[in-house]
């Protein structure tokens, strides 16, 4: 339960980069994120030659230094100088023990001789980064060793101490002779060069400005994969809570300019087998901005390349996309190679694009589960806003493309999706043929009280196969039913729907159930299909319908009032679930469909129609106060021919 | 390049971790009173950075079993071999380095060949990205 502290810029950004820049003496060029401020004492070694080595090897931080020059040099001061030279040129890379990133020599550390202030004979090494666990005493591995004759005099790493990293991620190279590529360096994405590795119970807190915002712009003219090291983490990014001085809504913005034509540029906040956590403690206090300024060119962000399952949650992180004619994929998404799993969450985000577009399509930003083959996608939006920006007064097109060829789950709760004033569609209006025939496409789809769409005129006709007869292997449940806008509810899989479509062009008879908030009259429709040979073992439920018992405990009767065509005399079952005096549950079902007096509001517009009833006498009392949850179900095939439709009082009546 | 843990004797404390391609008896840490024992040493997610390669560390990277099939399936795959006479005729770097690793024809062509190895059970899923990330 470590607290880690990243303060980007803290060391420099133009200047005292590390490695690329040679370091005041003793002066750390980064930290190693144990304390909120910047390091300031580096672990300096030195070794001293009181003769001129003709045989033996050199190590430091466990890398292997060419000794070239060293052995039988002119004279000591030669020597020293040589194997700064040396220690400053060597890419090998420092023991795992010393770098968790196992950082090449030269970048952790830097080495001088004789000629650049060092002692006589003496060859002096700085630690690029200041730690503690850097200092011999603390880290055994994290000191020199030698097998040089002449017995030179030793003096192992001491005097460092820690600070905050100084890098989120890097923009620019970095590293002796920009040997770190940009965006290759950070405590956003990568190992840290010294200290230990963070883990998820660690807090990793950033500081989003340090007065004002941070802005981190990098631009990248290429192909390219930026990719997660492979360690968890929690990142929570700070405003003042931490850096108390801060302004209370900074932001550390990274925006990434892609100018590359019909090329993508990835960067995979997550990673293969490893949680990754993303934490803004105000709002957009990390924010992600993706500027594909060629046409063609697009950046994924949000994604994770690879094959392997991963673990990522985004809270109150906003996602900015920004500039076409290029595109951005922010939202769950996976692209290559088979049999990852992904899932996420998304909590209190935004998601918003800055330009007038008049589609939502594959590639251009929708929310868009697109792994390439089988598959797992698995999101959660909780509490987020989408802007899509459309101009166009035309359908925009369905947010979900409905491109994945695997299998996803996807929720959305209380979630807004803005700019477009007639309501966004979720789905496309009809199932895609090509689906039909392959098994690996499922699909959970859940919308719970969201602002701003609305449902397809009409249901899916969701297809099945031996493969997918799973109920939650295809289903789509819709619920906006006191949503003032674009009301409405539909639960559709292969076995039949349940809806209430308010606009739908026939109302719906009505029993005199009324909405809480909107005093309107409403129902609910069974669809019943015939894509599966329901039976009782095999029944399409509708959604439940819940109430509380407001008698004394005492055997009830509970029932639901139905509107049917006269022709169905069975098929239909009802199950009521209460728990009795004793506080046992009890289920009770009923199949018998009786006569009802029930005046069905709209009956005129339904020719054959009559008012029917299913309802249980409960064979034990129903305790006062507590739920009673009915359920209905088709049971059988419909008596004549497909879709036929079945209204129902989504309010039980209990007696 | 082997990682070497040395081991006090008497102590049995690992006192230092070093990488060499042979043992070498460190002032202090001499065989008559440390062990160095050679030890698997943690993969590296990167190099550091480094996003190319030599010919050398990019069939090391593939794998000798991996690398054997790529050169047969040349013989009967145009794809394939039009990867092979690429990757041959690619003229080294000043740096040496000859295989860019973000390259999207390297992409490419590991991943095609990837998916074609798996199928031959030669390969798991994840050879792919281990070539391409480290």
């Amino acid at each position: 339960m470590a607290e880690r502290y990243c303060d980007h810029g803290a060391y420099g950004l133009g200047t005292n980069r590390i490695g690329r820049d040679v370091p005041a003496w003793g002066v750390p060029q980064e930290g190693d994120g144990t304390s909120k401020a910047a390091a300031t004492a580096a672990s300096i070694a030195s070794i001293s030659f009181s003769s001129v080595p003709t045989t033996g090897a050199a190590s430091v931080f466990g890398a292997t230094v060419s000794v070239t020059g060293v052995l039988s040099a002119a004279n000591v001061n030669a020597a020293a100088n040589v194997l700064a030279a040396n220690i400053n040129a060597a890419m090998t890379a420092c023991s795992s023990f010393v770098s968790p990133a196992q950082a090449q020599l030269r970048n952790m550390v830097y080495a001088r001789g004789p000629s650049n202030g060092a002692p006589t004979g003496t060859c002096q090494i700085m630690a690029r980064v200041g730690s503690d666990n850097l200092n011999t005493a603390t880290n055994t591995n994290a000191r020199i060793v030698h097998s040089f004759n002449g017995s030179p005099t030793v003096s192992q790493f001491v005097g460092g101490s820690g600070g905050c990293w100084g890098w989120f991620i890097n923009p620019d190279a970095l590293g002796v002779d920009s040997s770190i590529s940009a965006m290759n360096y950070g405590a956003f994405l990568y190992l840290p060069y010294a200290g230990t590795t963070p883990t998820l119970n660690d807090t990793i807190n950033v500081r989003t400005g340090g007065g004002a915002s941070k802005t981190i712009d990098y631009t990248n003219t290429t192909y390219s994969t930026i990719r997660h090291g492979a360690f968890s983490k929690r990142m929570l990014f700070d405003s003042n809570r931490i850096w108390t001085s801060d302004v209370e809504d900074g932001r550390l913005h990274l925006r990434l300019t892609h100018g590359a034509w019909g090329q993508t540029l990835e960067v995979s906040p997550s990673v293969g087998g490893q949680v990754t956590l993303y934490e803004a403690v105000c709002k957009g206090g990390f924010t992600v901005e993706g500027l594909a300024t060629e046409s063609a060119g697009k950046i994924r962000f949000g994604s994770f390349l690879g094959s392997s399952d991963c673990v990522f949650a985004y809270r109150g992180v906003r996602f900015v996309d920004s500039t076409p004619p290029g595109f951005c994929d922010f939202l769950p998404f996976s692209s290559e190679s088979a049999g990852g799993r992904r899932a996420g969450e998304y909590f209190d985000c935004d998601y918003s694009v800055t330009y007038a577009r008049t589609q939502i399509t594959k590639d251009t930003g929708g929310i868009l589960p697109a792994p390439g083959y089988a598959q797992q996608v698995s999101a959660r939006f909780i509490g987020c806003t989408f802007d899509f920006n459309i101009s166009s007064l035309a359908d925009p097109g369905p947010i979900l493309g409905m491109e994945f060829a695997g299998s996803c789950s996807l929720y959305f709760t209380c979630c807004s999706f803005l700019g477009y004033a007639s309501g966004y569609l979720l789905t496309s209006a009809s199932y895609p043929t090509s689906y039909e025939s392959d098994a690996n496409i499922r699909f959970r789809v859940y919308v719970d009280n969201c602002k701003g769409l609305r449902l397809p005129n009409s249901y899916f006709g969701l297809p099945t196969s031996r493969f997918v007869l799973n109920l939650d292997d295809r289903q789509i449940v819709h619920s906006a039913i006191l949503d003032q806008d674009n009301p409405g509810f539909r639960l559709e899989n292969a076995r039949g729907v349940c809806e209430w479509v308010p606009n739908d062009p026939t109302p719906f008879p009505t029993a005199g159930a009324m909405l809480s908030i909107t005093g309107a009259a409403w129902s609910m429709r069974l669809l019943w299909l015939t894509v599966v040979p329901l039976s009782r073992a095999w029944p399409f439920s509708a959604a439940p319908s819940r109430t509380l018992n407001p008698h004394a405990t005492a055997a009830r009767t509970v029932g639901v009032r139905l509107f049917l065509p006269s022709a169905v005399t069975a098929g239909l079952s009802l199950a009521v679930m209460y728990q009795d005096a004793n506080g046992t549950p009890r289920m009770e079902t009923v199949t018998e469909l009786q006569s009802d007096s029930t005046a069905w509001e709209g009956a005129a517009l339904y020719p054959g129609f009559v008012a029917r009833k299913l309802q249980v006498v409960t064979s034990h009392p129903i305790k006062q106060g507590t739920e009673i949850q009915t359920l209905l179900q088709l049971v059988g095939p419909p008596p004549s021919g497909p879709v036929l439709q079945v209204y129902y009082n989504p309010e039980p009546d209990v007696a | 390049m082997t990682t070497y843990s040395v081991i006090d004797k008497a102590s049995g404390a690992v006192v230092y971790h070093y990488d060499s391609d042979a043992v070498i008896e460190w002032d202090g840490m001499e065989l008559a009173t440390h062990d160095h024992i050679a030890v698997a040493a943690p993969a590296p997610t990167r190099l550091d950075g480094q996003r190319r390669l030599t010919k050398l560390q990019f069939t090391d990277r593939m794998g000798d079993a991996a690398y054997a099939a790529v050169l047969q399936m040349a013989r009967v795959s145009p794809e394939v071999e039009v990867f092979v006479d690429r990757f041959r005729n690619t003229a080294p770097e000043a740096d040496g380095t000859s295989v860019d690793l973000d390259d999207p024809r390297t992409v490419a062509g590991v991943r095609t060949i990837g998916v074609a190895l798996l199928a031959q059970g030669l390969v798991s899923e994840t050879w792919a990205d281990e070539v391409l990330h480290g």
